[in-house]
């Protein structure tokens, strides 16, 4: 009796399975020219004055344009401008593009790019882009066509940060709220909607100036478990994955003919942080001698799957300002050692358990960097460098790494593109929270140097600047380079036209089209 | 039964604000600051302050914690550093989900748990117990981040029969509610094959079969109703915990529930969206343990809410 009412719930349940399962296929999103590209998390917010992040960031190039965009060499050339001029060291004169419409319709005109760039400069707004532009003293529109910017002092790299998306001056007729909450942008792609944890779409905007994209509409499909991404793109669900996927899935999706994989150098920088001011790491000898015990190619081979070439510096070679001739510390244990016994360290018990010094590294969660830093341990032990690894959530990692509260550590650099950026990590006056100069790294004649690659417009004499500074930075190192990661996109092979961009930007997406 | 509803109620409050006022302190004293990660590095120092002030941060922690509690009363949660949305809105937007992988996840835990539990529990010792035991070992062994890829590649790639993530459509919640429901379901079962073994012992069970009473009639009338009691407790927990979101299996099926908002919120340190998720979580788990104590009054009448018997 009792086996029958379980019989009968066993039925029950097999027809709740089937009833729930449905057999239908997977709809062919691509045939409809429908692109989905996984990402790993949402973007925090679509408004390029106040989303820095890189999910929002690689959004927002899509739904908006600047003043100017980057290429792939990292250099500023314009977009919504035609030309430009500069009657002197602090003012520019921006001639905007005729006939650039918004997604509503409307003609772009120079009060959009003023208001964009008065709300950024405006307290209110909040928008952590302020600082980039705290040289410019006014905005100016003389008429609909022509932006003139004043600035307080030259600044060389304005150029580059003028790639903030414009968004239309709001109470214009017909603005509308809609799902960007009134921001208009006049970009290839507009916003249709945004459902933060699960997906953004983007339509293709049929008066995009270039031509309207070939693709109708753009899903950015939020899949946070790297594993399943790559699920997802075998299932066909997901079309298009860039990096964040785990370097050891890589030959098996290369190895699906239903898949094409680009390759190439990307500009994220990896890089060992000191701080300069424990008495260990204060030492130069100490520094070369971990820069020389580290097996970079190896790492780089057996941990990132040979995705990654070595760093020699914060620059890619890719770059206009990189330095090729610095000093380089290739692998060499043996010289490590000998680096360490001149710097009054020696090895206590030779090839015995104790150590020379014991140093704390610290690192975040992340299972990718967890390894990595454990590789490095291993590394430094070998020469005698005792290390306690300490992985800590990630707030307050940064939070410890910010206020100095470390010996080593290790992060990455990305969307590095402009050379200022030596000024922001190594000027003694940009030490935390002014800058991010986290080891207290002195100076004074990369401080002089960097004040000058500031303002000197000459891009050649800049080069001649960031040249010195690049030399300076390999002989004292305040870090030690380790690699600069490359970009990977896998993607389903009917998608033509896609490109990769040394900074991980999509905005290769306006010009791919379906087989 | 009043006094008994009036009682939990009273209860309700201290406890929900012990719990909130406990995170409160621990968030602030934690690294970390909610102005840096939401400026970035390169912000002006002026401007951190000014966020700061604009926040209430640059306040005394007995301030902060003050205008916390009185917008608890006025019914305001805030509004979330990090996305600068209403935490109320943030918390609505994702509870819907987190309910129902819950409800589903115990549908299936009990679908599963229980004609296992009471067929092991009739039949002890025999192969199909030790089967049903060994499932249930299995059950309660394999993590929720290994068994969830295993029958995504099974359901999704394979047999193209279920999404592999997200939450559109209805089939979409089937895989996250077999994951978490397969280790609770072994729990459960457990619990219920003790309690069934122990109610078989009990004299009404004999004094029922040696009035002539089908063994169908006694486990459903007799055995089966006095083992829920513990059944019930566990599910109960479980139940409640699930409230609070899984992040694991948030993160695996991209499910937007509660667990992966409250963890997005404690990593940046958005202190009012940690706040109110605590809340929503705290209160949940009351109202959870309140409906459990009904549920005992239903199912053995002898218990009263008064207290007599």
């Amino acid at each position: 009796m009792v086996s029958r009412d379980l019989n009968r719930w066993a039925l029950c349940l097999a027809a709740l399975v089937l009833l729930t399962c449905g057999c239908k296929g997977e709809e062919d999103l691509l045939g409809q020219k429908v692109l989905v590209v996984g990402l790993e998390s949402s973007p925090v917010h679509l408004d390029p004055r106040i989303g820095t992040d890189a999910g929002s960031s690689r959004i927002q190039q899509l739904l908006f344009r600047g003043l100017f965009q980057k290429d792939e060499v990292g250099e500023a050339v314009p977009d919504l401008v035609q030309s430009w001029e500069q009657p002197d060291p602090v003012t520019y004169r921006f001639r905007l593009r005729p006939g650039v419409r918004f997604h509503d319709g409307r003609l772009l005109k120079a009060r959009d790019v003023c208001h964009t760039l008065e709300s950024i400069l405006d307290p209110a707004l909040g928008s952590p882009l302020r600082g980039n532009f705290e040289t410019i003293r006014s905005v100016e529109c003389p008429d609909q066509e022509t932006v003139v910017l004043r600035l307080s002092e030259p600044d060389a790299s304005l150029l580059t940060r003028l790639d903030v998306g414009v968004v239309a001056e709001p109470g214009q007729p017909g603005q509308g709220g809609g799902e960007t909450g009134g921001l208009i942008g006049c970009g290839p792609f507009r916003l249709l909607s945004w459902d933060p944890p699960r997906e953004v779409r983007l339509g293709a905007f049929a008066g995009y100036e270039g031509g309207a994209p070939a693709l109708r509409e753009v899903r950015f499909k939020i899949v946070p478990d790297s594993t399943v991404r790559v699920l997802e793109l075998r299932k066909g669900s997901i079309h298009l994955i860039q990096n964040d996927f785990q370097p050891e899935v890589l030959p098996l999706l290369e190895r699906d003919g239903r898949f094409r994989v680009l390759k190439d150098q990307g500009t994220s920088y990896s890089y060992l942080g000191f701080n300069l001011r424990d008495p260990i790491l204060a030492s130069r000898e100490v520094r070369r001698a971990i820069a020389h015990a580290i097996d970079r190619d190896g790492i780089i081979r057996y941990l990132l799957g040979g995705l990654a070439a070595p760093a020699t510096g914060v620059l890619s070679p890719s770059h206009w300002a990189y330095e090729p001739d610095v000093q380089g510390y290739p692998y060499d244990p043996d010289l490590a050692r000998r680096l360490l016994d001149a710097a009054g360290y020696p090895d206590p018990d030779g090839p015995g358990p104790r150590k020379r010094f014991e140093l704390t590294y610290k690192t975040s969660q992340n299972e990718l960097r967890r390894r990595i830093a454990e590789a490095i341990q291993y590394q430094l032990e070998s020469v005698g460098i005792g290390v306690r690894l300490r992985s800590y959530e990630w707030g307050t990692f940064f939070a410890d790494v910010r206020k100095g509260n470390f010996q080593i550590y290790s992060l990455t650099w990305i969307g590095v593109t402009d050379p200022d950026i030596f000024r922001y990590l190594f000027a003694s006056d940009s030490v935390p929270p002014a800058g991010a100069n986290r080891g207290r790294y002195e100076n004074p004649e990369v401080d002089r140097l960097v004040k000058r690659g500031k303002s000197v417009l000459d891009k050649e004499e800049r080069k001649r600047i960031y040249s010195r500074v690049q030399k300076i930075l390999a002989e004292d190192l305040p870090y030690v380079s380790l690699w600069h990661g490359m970009n990977v996109a896998v993607f389903d092979k009917r998608i033509h036209g896609f490109r990769l961009f040394p900074a991980g930007d999509l905005v290769s997406l306006r010009e791919v089209w379906i087989e | 039964m009043r006094s008994f509803l009036l009682r939990r109620l009273a209860l309700t409050v201290p406890v929900v604000m012990g719990v909130v006022t406990l995170v409160f302190l621990f968030l602030h004293m934690i690294p970390g600051d909610p102005v840096e990660v939401l400026l970035g590095e390169q912000a002006l120092q002026a401007d951190r302050e000014a966020l700061r002030k604009e926040l209430g941060l640059d306040r005394p922690l007995v301030v902060q914690y003050g205008v916390f509690v009185e917008g608890l009363f006025r019914g305001d949660f805030g509004k979330s550093i990090h996305q600068r949305r209403p935490v109320s809105e943030l918390i609505r937007s994702r509870y819907p989900a987190t309910l129902r992988l819950t409800a589903a996840a115990m549908l299936v835990s009990l679908l599963l748990a229980l004609p296992a539990g009471v067929v092991s529990g009739l039949r002890p010792s025999t192969l199909l117990d030790h089967a049903t035991m060994f499932g249930a070992l299995l059950g309660v062994s394999m993590p929720n981040f290994w068994l969830g890829p295993l029958l995504i590649l099974l359901f999704s790639i394979h047999l193209g029969l279920l999404p592999v993530s997200g939450s559109e459509g209805a089939q979409s919640i089937v895989l996250p509610a077999l994951t978490l429901g397969c280790s609770m379901a072994a729990i459960v079962a457990r619990m219920t094959r003790s309690s069934v073994l122990e109610c078989l012992r009990e004299d009404y069970v004999l004094t029922a079969r040696a009035k002539g009473l089908s063994e169908t009639a006694v486990v459903w009338k007799h055995v089966l109703r006095n083992a829920l009691l513990p059944v019930v407790t566990v599910s109960g927990m479980q139940f409640g915990s699930l409230l609070a979101g899984s992040i694991i299996i948030e993160t695996i099926f991209s499910w937007p529930g509660l667990g992966s908002l409250t963890v997005q919120a404690i990593q940046t340190r958005d202190y009012p969206l940690v706040q109110g998720c605590v809340l929503t979580i705290a209160l949940s788990y009351t109202a959870v343990n309140f409906l459990m104590d009904l549920l005992y009054g239903w199912i053995d009448p002898r218990i009263r809410f008064d207290g007599s018997r």
